[in-house]
């Protein structure tokens, strides 16, 4: 007798390979992995870049928070500046009131968050140092210690 | 009633039957021949959209056209400007309509951004300060910028 059960098919396979897990550490970017979210950034206005962290509905507040803290301190080492501030809104850039700490929370079901940064040369009040910050959380980035 | 309170009732009337008809949709804002202008300069979120805003000047709505990532607005009295988001999100539906006022000066440049945060919508306005790291400066004629909860 012939088993009912059959294969699903590719694009119902694939809906379920990426639907079926966290969003991981990578562009919002791509045809694949975009799919699921990931990070992004948008220049301006002046020097603030608008760094932000999408993921879907399986990833927690805790990795949501590394992964955006971890690209931040990213790109402030791309650029050569070892330090970066953030701010929650264009009122506190303006305002100078750089925030230490991020307000993750899901908009729609899906967990996320942004914020703007300024990288900077020289520490003042307010910056974090972008080594420290890209140690602290390395762990979740690379979670078996491949990272030496 | 206060002229300032006659002027938020007629701009509140204004954008509440610009929702309404949102379904119609609002006529495109035209400029007349040497009307007084300001322009707004679009954060990249919204500079990717063709009608990013819409209007009320106390009397009528209007959709803003994009034009290269700036909206122009007619100068010299105070206008609502508002923004109705339906998306769909993860599993879900979301809806917000953030607005605010300013008045805006004939040439001079502001900066419009609009983002979700944690089920909220913020729309925010701001004046250009080309020479300041930031880029923008608080815009003193700004009223209102309600965080509303998306649906």
């Amino acid at each position: 007798m012939m088993s009912s059960w059959r294969w699903p098919s590719g694009s119902a396979l694939l809906l379920l390979l990426l639907g079926g897990c966290a969003t991981g550490y990578h562009s919002d970017q791509g045809l694949i992995r975009g799919y699921t979210g990931g990070y992004w950034d948008q220049p301006g206005p002046g020097e603030l870049l608008k760094v932000g962290f999408g993921g879907n509905g399986y990833i927690d507040r805790d990795t949501t928070h590394a992964y955006l803290m971890y690209r931040c301190a990213e790109l402030a080492l791309q650029r050569h500046k070892p330090y970066f501030r953030m701010y929650e809104s264009l009122p506190d850039a303006i305002r100078d009131r750089p925030t230490m700490d991020l307000t993750v929370g899901r908009v729609a079901g899906a967990m996320g968050d942004w914020v703007f940064v300024l990288f900077d040369q020289n520490y003042s009040a307010g910056d974090l140092s972008a080594t420290e910050v890209e140690k602290r959380y390395a762990s979740y980035i690379h979670p078996q210690g491949a990272r030496s | 009633m206060s002229r300032r309170g006659r002027i938020t009732r007629r701009l509140g009337t204004g954008l509440a039957l610009a929702m309404l008809g949102g379904c119609a949709g609002l006529p495109m804002y035209q400029p007349t021949p040497n009307q007084p202008l300001a322009t707004i300069r679009l954060s990249p979120s919204m500079a990717s959209q063709a009608m990013p805003l819409s209007m009320c000047d106390g009397q009528h709505c209007y959709d803003l056209k994009n034009s290269h990532g700036e909206l122009q607005v007619p100068a010299g009295h105070r206008l609502m400007l508002f923004k109705v988001l339906v998306a769909s999100g993860y599993q879900r539906m979301y809806s917000c309509s953030p607005d605010l006022s300013f008045v805006p000066y004939a040439g001079v440049v502001y900066y419009a951004d609009f983002a979700l945060r944690a089920e909220h919508c913020v729309l925010g306005l701001y004046r250009d300060a080309p020479f300041s790291r930031v880029g923008v400066m608080l815009e003193p004629t700004v009223r209102g910028v309600p965080h509303k909860r998306a649906g």
